[in-house]
Order: structure tokens, then C-alpha cells, then sequence
């Protein structure tokens, strides 16, 4: 509904929800998933997701946050892609000039800022911002470790929650859905 | 045995500050408005571009009798593909 807002993206203003174990995730070039520290896939959904990626697929991957939960993320994509690595995004990728300059990035806290003011949850002090890549250099999946763009998005109306957040959170997701429909 | 008059009123006393406390305690309340967040207006029309959010079962950490995990993200939406 905030992309429909506030971009001129022609979107439906409510997302589907789609299993790795239905075909239709095939129809949605863009899947977002959240709280990735706590997955699991089997074998066959590791495998239905690699197959989705290498087609062209894109997967967001948000507010997971510490060392354990990317440990548990990690190797949910292991099983994906044993064979790829996942690196940092560099400054000058593509993804992070898609349509808006981003360069520097910062962490963006999740809406328990609010009340527990704490910018970061468990360990995960500094805000990662990752990818895995295809053969082509085309970024599959956009990892963001230690932030919560979902709930920058989310609570955009909130007033005590930071503008700042949530027009960097719509910022860099404008920018990762735009380069997943043009790469 | 015979209680001293000194300790029935502090347990009167105990026994009344805990009713009113009890009394007026309120629901806790966690700061979770997407649980009711209400489904915008049309939400299945025609768009160009539709995104998705992917459901996958979660790890069972700590266990919760020893069930596996077989949960959606909780920050979903309360409605299914298929609605």
C-alpha cells in the first residue's frame, strides 16, 4: 500500500503470499521475506527457490538481526545455493543506483526503537547490506542483516517513528525493485 | 492462637492494596498494529506489477513440544493467496 502511495509504481496496493511449495511463485517477480533468521527450508523448497532465482526471480530478505539469526538464514541459502557466495553490496552496484543515489547506508531500526530505544536487536550492531549473485552479475537476492525496512515501511504514519528511516527504507526498496525489473 | 490486632491490619491492609491493584490492571497491551491492520480497498485489482511475500516453515527453536515448525511469518497479513 506505501509503494502504491508513495511512488508512481502501478501496484497493487496488497501483497500475495505465496509458499515455495505452490508454483504460483513463479508468477511474482519480486517476493519479499521477512524474519529470515528463523527459516527453514527442506530440501525441495531450497531447491524450488534456487530454480526461481535462476529464472529471474528476486528475493528481499529483512529484519533478521544478530549472529544467530544470520547463522540460521545462512544456512537456509547454503541450501539454495551451496555453490554461491554471499558478499557485501558494494557502493557502486547497480542495485544501490537503480533510481536513487544510496551510498550511505545506515542501519534502519525496526518499530521496537520506540519502545526500547535501542537502534539494533540481539547483537547485530552494525547493519549489513548483502547479495548473492547469478553467473551474470544479476543480484538474486538482496539480504538486509541487522535492519527492518518492513517496519520502516509499515509505520510510515507513525509520527514518533523517524522519518529518516522510513524514507531511506522506501528509497532502497524503490531501488531493489526497479533493478529486479530491469536486470 | 490468637493473631495480634497489629498483624490482622497489615494483612487487611496487604489483602486491600493487592485487590485494588489487581483491580485496575490493564490488558497488556504489545505495540503490534499490524495485527489489525485493516486490508486496503480492492486489494485483488488489476495492476501491472503484483509482489509477494514468501511463506516458509520456520525453525523450531527451543521447541515448543518438540511440534515442528510450521509457521508464517507474523508479520502477514490476515488473508491467504487463494482469498
Amino acid at each position: 500500500m506505501g509503494l502504491k502511495r508513495l511512488s508512481r509504481l502501478h501496484v497493487r496496493s496488497m501483497e500475495e503470499v505465496v509458499s515455495l511449495d505452490d508454483d504460483r511463485i513463479f508468477d511474482y517477480p519480486w517476493v519479499y521475506a521477512v524474519e529470515v533468521g528463523h527459516w527453514e527450508l527442506d530440501d525441495s523448497q531450497a531447491a524450488r527457490l534456487r530454480e526461481y532465482l535462476l529464472r529471474g526471480g528476486f528475493l528481499m530478505v529483512d529484519d533478521f538481526h544478530g549472529s544467530q539469526d544470520w547463522q540460521i538464514f545462512a544456512e537456509g541459502i547454503a541450501k539454495v545455493f551451496p555453490d554461491r557466495p554471499i558478499v557485501d553490496i558494494p557502493d557502486a552496484d547497480a542495485i544501490n543506483h537503480a533510481v536513487f543515489d544510496i551510498e550511505d547506508r545506515f542501519q534502519i531500526p525496526g518499530i521496537q526503537f520506540l519502545y526500547t530505544g535501542r537502534e539494533s536487536e540481539y547483537d547485530g550492531y552494525d547493519p549489513h547490506w548483502r547479495g548473492v549473485y547469478d553467473d551474470k552479475g544479476r543480484m538474486m537476492v538482496a539480504i538486509c542483516h541487522n535492519s527492518d525496512l518492513g517496519d520502516a515501511w509499515e509505520h510510515a504514519d507513525e509520527p514518533q517513528y523517524p522519518e529518516k528511516w522510513t524514507s531511506r527504507a522506501y528509497r532502497m526498496t524503490l531501488n531493489y525493485i526497479v533493478y529486479a525489473m530491469t536486470h | 492462637m490468637k493473631l495480634p490486632r497489629r498483624a490482622i491490619f497489615i494483612l487487611v491492609l496487604f489483602v486491600i492494596v493487592g485487590v485494588t491493584a489487581f483491580a485496575f490492571q490493564r490488558r497488556f497491551r504489545y505495540m503490534n498494529p499490524e495485527e489489525d491492520a485493516p486490508i486496503p480497498e480492492n486489494p485483488t485489482e488489476r495492476t501491472e506489477f503484483v509482489f509477494a511475500r514468501l511463506q516458509y516453515p520456520q525453525i523450531n527453536i527451543g521447541g515448543s513440544l518438540g511440534a515442528p515448525g510450521k509457521l508464517v511469518p507474523p508479520t502477514i497479513p490476515k488473508r491467504t493467496a487463494s482469498s
